[in-house]
This record gives structure tokens, sequence and C-alpha cells, in this order.
């Protein structure tokens, strides 16, 4: 069965980010042969003077494929990891979500989107995830991570949310690639931020690496047209447009 | 720099990554910064350029960021322009 995995408020300024030890639990469960794990999404939350986050207030997600029976050892795994893990003084959260589950998945999408416009308590997020049966658990410092640790699963269980961790490499010409060449590396669609979907000639410039997003639970590589003289007509987004997503 | 604004304990940067004189004003104090760090591509927003924006000892406010090592009170008082 499927899970997801979140967690949030796992560092301090000087040391690695909460996506370093969300690809290290999925590492261990990979390791541990207890399942196969996806890649990683942050999903960004709201930056606010009442919440207390590092620098940026995002939590970070990944899906497992898992057996039944493995469930209870994977949650206490990434407990145990999270609490050894995470800064000295940070306040690492944990939310384990089974989808197939939840009764209704909306109620847990719309806290997700909660979150990104409103300051949101722990009682808060114990209770929501205390009414719809979802394992949220606090390892360390005040536990304020859990309510973006709730919120990330959330999000990632909508679809619709975030972007993914790391880079995406796409093998190219002179960093260039075509649409067909884009969706064998790991992405499922490539369309504008307005929602053009290329052809599969089309050809991108996809620069030394890409970072896609979550859009309709699909991988989606963002492009705006291409007025430099790359000699394509389209090329991926600059990063910057990364901070809407 | 008028990016650089006093709230009541603290300076602050006000501006974002869309605005050019923005972009400029933190390269600027970016270029002069002894502890400048970049922060990892997840949350690199200027395609690896030396700014404040990218910077993972800024932290994001809702309209621009703090330095969370003071750097900007260096700046304010005029040694970084």
């Amino acid at each position: 069965m499927k899970i997801l995995i979140s967690i949030d408020d796992t560092d301090n300024i000087e040391s690695r980010g909460t996506g370093e030890i969300a690809e290290l639990l999925a590492e261990g469960i990979v390791t541990n042969g207890w399942g196969k794990c996806g890649p990683v999404t942050r999903h960004q939350l709201l930056i606010h003077p009442d919440i207390p986050y590092t620098s940026h207030n995002s939590s970070m997600c990944f899906p497992a494929e898992i057996t039944v029976d493995m469930l209870n050892t994977i949650t206490e795994y990434c407990g145990s990891a999270l609490a050894a893990e995470s800064a000295p003084d940070s306040d690492p959260g944990l939310c384990v979500l089974v989808p197939e589950r939840l009764q209704h998945p909306e109620a847990l999408i719309n806290y997700g989107y909660r979150t990104k416009t409103t300051v949101i308590t722990k009682e808060e997020a114990y209770e929501t995830a205390a009414a719809h049966g979802i394992h949220l658990s606090e390892h360390g410092g005040t536990g304020q991570g859990v309510v973006g640790a709730l919120a990330g699963a959330g999000l990632r269980l909508g679809g619709n949310d975030g972007r993914f961790k790391g880079k995406f490499r796409i093998p190219s010409r002179d960093k260039m690639a075509t649409v067909k060449e884009i969706c064998m590396s790991g992405i499922d669609v490539v369309h504008t931020v307005e929602g053009q979907v290329l052809c599969e000639n089309d050809s991108v410039y996809v620069g030394e690496w890409v970072k896609p997003v979550l859009m309709d639970e699909k991988t989606v590589l963002l492009v705006v047209p291409d007025a430099g003289n790359s000699g394509s007509l389209w090329k991926a987004c600059e990063r910057k447009v990364f901070k809407d997503y | 720099m008028r990016q650089i604004i006093e709230n009541s304990d603290d300076l602050r940067f006000r501006g974002t990554v869309e605005d050019m004189e923005d972009l400029l004003a933190a390269e600027t104090i970016a270029g002069d910064c002894s502890v400048y760090s970049i922060d990892d591509d997840d949350e690199d927003y200027c395609e690896g350029a030396r700014t404040c924006f990218n910077c993972r000892y800024r932290r994001w406010l809702a309209d621009g960021f703090l330095c969370l090592k003071g750097l900007l009170e260096n700046t304010h008082s005029g040694s970084a322009n």
C-alpha cells in the first residue's frame, strides 16, 4: 500500500535542511528492504511573524510503497531517525499518512492549504490528525513541526502543490532536449505556467538541470517562451518562478 | 539603500526577486558580505548568483527577508553602501 511520510522543523540555520533528512528517511526504508520510496517534494507554508520557522517555513514529503505489516516498523523508524538526525534546537514533527484509509481526504487537503494562509496551532494539527486516524508525532523541542508535517502530507495528497527536491538532469545536446526526451527522464508533462502543453517534438532549453513541480499529481516541467539565443522556442522556467510553488 | 528598513527591533530587507533594483541591492550586499553562504539548490532563486536571496542566512518575511547574521546592520551604517 501507499503511504506518505512528511516532516518539518528539523533544522537550524547551520544544519542540513529538512529535505536532506527526508531523503535520509527514504534511504533507510529502502536500505532496510521495507519498501520503495518516491521523490521528495517541498511545500511552502505561511510566512508570518507568529510562526517560529527557521528561514523559509517549508515542509518535506515523500511517498513510499510498503506492505501493510511494515507500517508500524516504518513509523517507529522514522520517529527515531528524525529525533537522531534533527538539529539539537529544532522542533521536529512527523506525519505518516495512509491515503487509502482516509474517509475524507479533502479535509486533510484543505488543512494543508489553510496552513498557507492561516496560523495553525499544534492543538489543531493534533485534533485534525486524530479525527482522520493519521499518525502525527513530535520528536524534540516544542514539537511545533507537527503543524507543517501534517500540512505537507495533505498538500502532497492533493497533488497540486510544491516542487521536487533535488536536480533533475536531462540528457541534452547543447543544453537542449525535446519534450519526448525530457519525458523519458522522470518528467511526466512539459507545459507553460498558463497550462499550454508542449508537443513531443518541441525543443526546450533545459540547462544543466531542471526542477519540476507537482501539478495534477504529475511531475511537471514548467517552461516559458525563450526570447534568447538558445535556438529553442522554449526554456525551463527561471528559479525565481518557484517561489510561487 | 532604500530596500533596508528599520523595524521595531531589527533591520530588514524589503524587496523581491522579481524587481531588478531589489536584485541589484541584494547582490551588492552579498558581494561585500564576509559570511555569505549559498543555500542548497532547493532554496536558490537566482540561478547560483551571489545574492542575499540565495543565502542560507536570510530568513524570509512576507515582503523581504532578515539577515540572521545581522549583516544588514553593517550595510545600513554605510560600510557596504
